[in-house]
C-alpha cells in the first residue's frame, strides 16, 4: 500500500512540475536580457548652464547652441539710472556638441569697457548611471579668455590671457534636486595687468519646480589670493518653451565668462549690488544625431 | 511502478515542448506624430518581444530610452517631459490572439490576427485591442501591426504652446521578427 503511494506521488509530482514549467511562460519575456538599456543619468540640468557656471549638462552631439547673455547693472546705482536697467553687460556666443562627449564655445562679451573673446572645451569623463556603478558625473572645463579694444591695445599679448580650469563633479540625487561642485583654478592677469592666480570652489544646484522650470542658485567661494574680489551668488529659474530655454536670475557678478564672473566680481548682496540678468539658449540641430553612432 | 515513471516522464517532456516559444530582443517600434504644422517620428530598435505559439500568448517590451529621433532635442523632450523615462523606463504589452485557430504557425503564410491586452506606458495601464499580421516564413514568425494611440489615455500631456507640434493621436508600427527560443 506504501509502495504504490510513493509511486503515484512521485508521477504525480513529475506533472505537477512540468505543469509549473508551463504556467512560467505566462511571462515570456521574464528570463530575456535587454539590449544595452541605456541607463546614463540625463536632464541633471535644463541646459548647459546652471546660471553663470558649466552644469553636468553636455549639447547633444552635432548640436548647435545659441548663446545671448546680459546682466543689466546693479540695484545700487540708484533711481537716477532705473536702478541698474540704464547699464548692460553682454555676452553673444555659441557653443557646438563635436560628440557625445566633447564640446566647444565661443563668445565674445563686454565687461565695465573692457571687451573680451573667450573660448573653451567641455569633456565629459564619465556620466552617472542609473544603478548607481557611477553615482556622478565627472567633467572637465578648460577656458581661455583673451581682453581685446583698445584700452589694452598697449599691453603685452601674453599679459591679456586669463585661463580657467574646472572639474565638474555632480549627482542629479532624484528627478526633482541636482547638485554639483566645481573646483577651479584661475590663472591670468587682472584689470590692472598684474598676474594672479585663484582657487575658487563653485556650487550649484536646482530644483525642478514643474515639468518645464527649476530652481537654481549657485555660490563660488574664492578660497586662495582673494584681494578684492567678491564671491559670486546667484539665484534664478530656468524656463523651457520648446527649442529656448530661458533664464532669468539675481546676481552680483556682471561677468559673463569664468575669467569674468570668478575672479572679477566686485560687487555684494548686502549692498544691493545685485544685478537682473538672463541667459537665452536656443538650440539647433546641425547634423543629425544617428550620424554618430 | 516503471509504466507510472515512463508516463509522468513523457508528460514532463511533452509540457516542455509544447511551450514552443518565437522571440526577439532587436525588434523594431516606431511611431509618427503629425499635426497640421508639424510631423515627426521615432523609432525603437531595441523591443523585446515574444509569442507563445501554442497558447496564442504576446507580449513586448520597449525601452523608452531607445527611441531614436531625427533632432537630439526632440529626444530630450520626449524622454524628460513628456514619457518622463527615468520614473517609467519601459512600456509593456501582454495580450492573447484572439483567432488563434486561424493560424497555422507551420504552414508559411500571412494571418490577420486581432489581439487583446494591457498596454502600460507612462505608469498608466490600459486595455487595448488591435489588429495585425502574423508572418509565418520557414522558422521567422514576423508579428506586423499599425495602431493609434491617444496621449491623453496614459497621462500624457501636452502644452497649450505644443498643441500644434505635437499631436495628441499618435500611430504606432510594430515590426518584429522572431526566432524560436533556444533552450537553456
Amino acid at each position: 500500500m506504501v509502495r504504490f503511494n510513493l509511486k503515484w506521488t512521485f508521477a504525480f509530482a513529475l506533472c505537477l512540475i512540468s505543469l509549473k514549467l508551463s504556467a512560467q511562460d505566462d511571462d515570456l519575456l521574464g528570463d530575456e536580457p535587454a539590449v544595452s538599456i541605456d541607463n546614463r543619468v540625463n536632464f541633471a540640468f535644463k541646459t548647459t548652464k546652471v546660471i553663470n557656471l558649466q552644469s553636468l549638462e553636455m549639447l547633444g552631439p552635432g548640436v548647435f547652441d545659441f548663446k545671448m547673455n546680459h546682466r543689466f547693472g546693479a540695484f545700487n546705482n540708484g533711481p537716477i539710472n532705473a536702478f541698474g536697467l540704464d547699464f548692460a553687460t553682454i555676452r553673444f556666443g555659441g557653443e557646438y556638441g563635436i560628440n557625445r562627449i566633447l564640446m566647444a564655445g565661443i563668445g565674445r562679451s563686454n565687461v565695465s569697457g573692457s571687451k573680451n573673446v573667450d573660448g573653451y572645451l567641455k569633456y565629459r569623463v564619465f556620466q552617472q548611471t542609473s544603478d548607481n556603478k557611477k553615482p556622478f558625473s565627472l567633467l572637465l572645463f578648460y577656458g581661455i579668455e583673451n581682453k581685446i579694444g583698445p584700452s589694452y591695445s598697449d599691453v603685452n599679448s601674453s599679459k591679456r590671457l586669463t585661463s580657467v580650469a574646472q572639474v565638474i563633479i555632480g549627482r542629479k540625487f532624484n528627478e526633482t534636486f541636482s547638485a554639483q561642485f566645481s573646483p577651479s583654478y584661475v590663472m591670468g592677469y587682472n584689470s590692472y595687468n598684474a598676474a594672479f592666480n585663484q582657487v575658487a570652489l563653485g556650487l550649484g544646484m536646482r530644483m525642478k519646480l514643474t515639468m518645464r522650470t527649476t530652481l537654481n542658485a549657485e555660490w563660488i567661494p574664492i578660497l586662495t589670493n582673494k584681494g578684492l574680489v567678491r564671491n559670486s551668488a546667484s539665484i534664478g529659474f530656468d524656463i523651457e518653451t520648446g527649442g529656448h530655454v530661458f533664464q532669468v536670475h539675481f546676481t552680483n557678478s556682471s561677468g559673463l565668462n569664468e575669467a569674468q564672473f570668478i575672479s572679477n566680481t566686485h560687487d555684494t548682496w548686502d549692498t544691493y549690488g545685485i544685478r537682473f540678468g538672463f541667459n537665452l539658449s536656443r538650440v539647433f540641430t546641425i547634423v543629425n544625431p544617428s550620424k554618430f553612432k | 511502478m516503471k509504466k507510472h515513471i515512463l508516463f509522468s516522464i513523457s508528460v514532463f517532456f511533452f509540457g516542455l515542448a509544447n511551450a514552443q516559444v518565437y522571440s526577439t530582443s532587436t525588434g523594431s517600434v516606431s511611431f509618427v506624430s503629425k499635426t497640421k504644422f508639424e510631423e515627426f517620428s521615432a523609432d525603437n530598435k531595441q523591443t523585446q518581444a515574444a509569442i507563445s505559439t501554442d497558447k496564442g500568448t504576446v507580449q513586448f517590451k520597449l525601452p523608452i530610452n531607445s527611441f531614436q529621433f531625427e533632432k537630439d532635442l526632440m529626444q530630450t523632450h520626449f524622454q524628460e517631459n513628456y514619457m518622463e523615462s527615468a520614473t517609467f523606463p519601459t512600456s509593456i504589452f501582454k495580450g492573447k490572439i484572439k483567432n488563434l485557430a486561424d493560424v497555422k504557425f507551420s504552414t508559411d503564410g500571412t494571418y490577420d490576427v486581432q489581439v487583446a491586452g494591457t498596454l502600460e506606458m507612462h505608469g498608466v495601464t490600459k486595455e487595448i485591442e488591435v489588429n495585425g499580421n502574423i508572418v509565418v516564413k520557414g522558422k521567422t514568425i514576423t508579428l506586423v501591426s499599425n495602431f493609434s494611440i491617444e496621449c491623453s489615455d496614459y497621462g500624457i500631456k501636452i502644452p497649450k504652446n505644443n498643441v500644434s507640434q505635437v499631436s495628441n493621436t499618435i500611430n504606432i508600427k510594430v515590426n518584429c521578427a522572431l526566432n524560436p527560443k533556444k533552450k537553456k
